[in-house]
């Protein structure tokens, strides 16, 4: 490039940057998150389910995402032209998302009893309802997967023809720095509890911040660097504010990750006594994915690894590793990219190819 | 720096040299907060503070009071109390739609809205 053309490409690259950190300081140009138009079908306290409108339906059974219990769900919808949702839409599913919502005082009662046996198979049915369908492929992201699993496994009407998990963390002596500081001997629950009865949002943040403390300098480095270009911009933005909104986690439910599933590691068991029975992880009857990201840093590998050897049928468990982190490797545009056609093709593989294609 | 070592040969000069400050700051940091005297002293630190705050309001409670002013463990008690009224009436709540729910005929189709 010669030295007048290199000038030109400056000169404008600095306008676009004075133009884009205005608005950027000012918050002006804020990212549209979770902007997939989608219909509330089912809704009961602070969750709800939604259904994302969508053209010709080409596959069956619908697609249920489980969201996790500690970050809002519109990740999976980050903004238009990578959103997962989106993709999966374009792909000819029919897609339903469990949103927990923010839980608040009203919520701290709220135990893995109460998602697995009250919400999940209200929403479920509601889906069955929405959709007309009988049964369904579930994902669960995250403490998302824990619950599906569970739901799955103990309940004899669950009818879940794919059981997908998502960075779901089954062995928790495996987790690292991120459950260290409520080891046995160290802080326990109702330390972290605030007047509400659950752990307040900006400590979850704090939990995931201080995995890499410096790293938002770099960021912001970057940022500067790119700040002429609207698209990362934009994206950005987007996965920022994500990764600072975390929700509250409600207190009884605290509970039972710190004394079960961190200090007993009970899932490593494959059975967990929950609701007055015992529920079998082997118990889940359709195919399951383990799907793990390879460069994960809140569950590491060898934390979710187990799920291929504890959760449903031998005959009918897959493990698919994926590029990415935790949260990349789902969501934003190294999902829409490069994990999300492996995903979506998997499920194609596991689902009913509709011909015609069913119009909503 | 050689330019042909550097990881993105489109990245400029500045940015490289911040990307390798904070890895070099950055890697220690990362190593002293997923350590065990990290995770083993961050509760002393946490209950420490805590009895400081308990200790600084067992003084100065009395004067807000005595000026019929609430004491921030006057409001932190009122919180918690309605929290708990809070929970109460929703679970009554529940109880009393999920009694109707019970009492509606099986078929009753329910719409999507929008």
């Amino acid at each position: 490039m010669d030295v007048v053309a290199r000038i030109g490409r400056d000169v404008e690259r600095s306008i676009l940057r004075a133009r884009n950190g205005l608005r950027y300081a000012q918050a002006m140009a804020q990212p549209r998150s979770g902007a997939t138009p989608k219909d509330v079908v089912w809704a009961r306290d602070r969750a709800e389910l939604w259904r994302y409108r969508n053209g010709p339906i080409r596959y069956h059974p619908p697609v249920l995402i489980v969201h996790s219990l500690v970050s809002r769900s519109y990740i999976l919808d980050l903004r238009p032209g990578s959103s997962s949702v989106e993709y999966l839409l374009n792909a000819g599913f029919d897609v339903l998302m469990l949103d927990w919502g923010i839980p608040d005082e009203r919520d701290a009662d709220n135990s893995f009893e109460t998602y697995v046996d009250e919400y999940i198979p209200r929403a479920v049915a509601a889906a069955y309802e929405a959709t007309g369908a009988a049964e369904l492929t579930m994902i669960g992201y995250c403490l998302g997967g824990v619950l599906a699993i569970l739901y799955a496994a103990s309940h004899a009407d669950a009818a879940v023809r794919n059981l997908v998990l998502l960075a779901t963390p089954i062995d928790f002596s495996q987790m690292g720095a991120m459950v260290a500081g409520v080891r046995a001997g160290r802080l326990d629950t109702d330390e972290l509890l605030d007047e509400t009865g659950n752990v307040p949002a900006d400590v979850l943040y704090t939990g995931f911040y201080m995995q890499a403390p410096t790293k938002e300098l770099a960021q912001y480095a970057t940022l500067l660097e790119n700040l002429w270009n609207d698209e990362f911009v934009d994206a950005y933005q987007a996965m920022a504010q994500w990764s600072r909104d975390h929700v509250p986690l409600p207190g009884a439910a605290t509970r039972q990750i710190v004394d079960d599933l961190i200090r007993r590691d009970v899932l490593m068991s494959g059975r967990w006594r929950l609701g007055g029975r015992t529920i079998e992880l082997a118990a889940v009857r359709g195919n399951v994915l383990n799907a793990i990201a390879e460069r994960d840093n809140v569950v590491p590998r060898a934390a979710s690894e187990p799920v291929s050897r504890l959760v449903g049928d031998p005959e009918r468990r897959e493990e698919m590793l994926l590029t990415g982190g935790h949260v990349t490797f789902g969501a934003g545009s190294h999902a829409f990219g490069r994990t999300l056609p492996r995903l979506s093709a998997w499920l194609a593989d596991h689902s009913d190819e509709l011909d015609p294609p069913k119009e909503r | 720096m050689d330019r042909s070592q550097r990881k993105d040969p489109s990245s400029p000069l500045w940015l490289d040299a911040i990307r390798r400050f904070e890895r070099l700051i950055g890697v220690p940091v990362e190593r002293m907060v997923t350590s065990d005297a990290y995770f083993d002293a961050m509760p002393k630190l946490r209950r420490l503070q805590t009895q400081m705050v308990e200790l600084v309001a067992t003084y100065t409670d009395d004067w807000f009071r005595l000026f019929n002013v609430p004491a921030g463990s006057d409001v932190r008690h009122m919180r918690e109390q309605l929290s708990r009224m809070e929970r109460q009436l929703e679970k009554l709540t529940k109880e009393l739609h999920d009694r109707e729910d019970g009492r509606r005929p099986a078929a009753r189709k329910r719409r999507p809205t929008g």
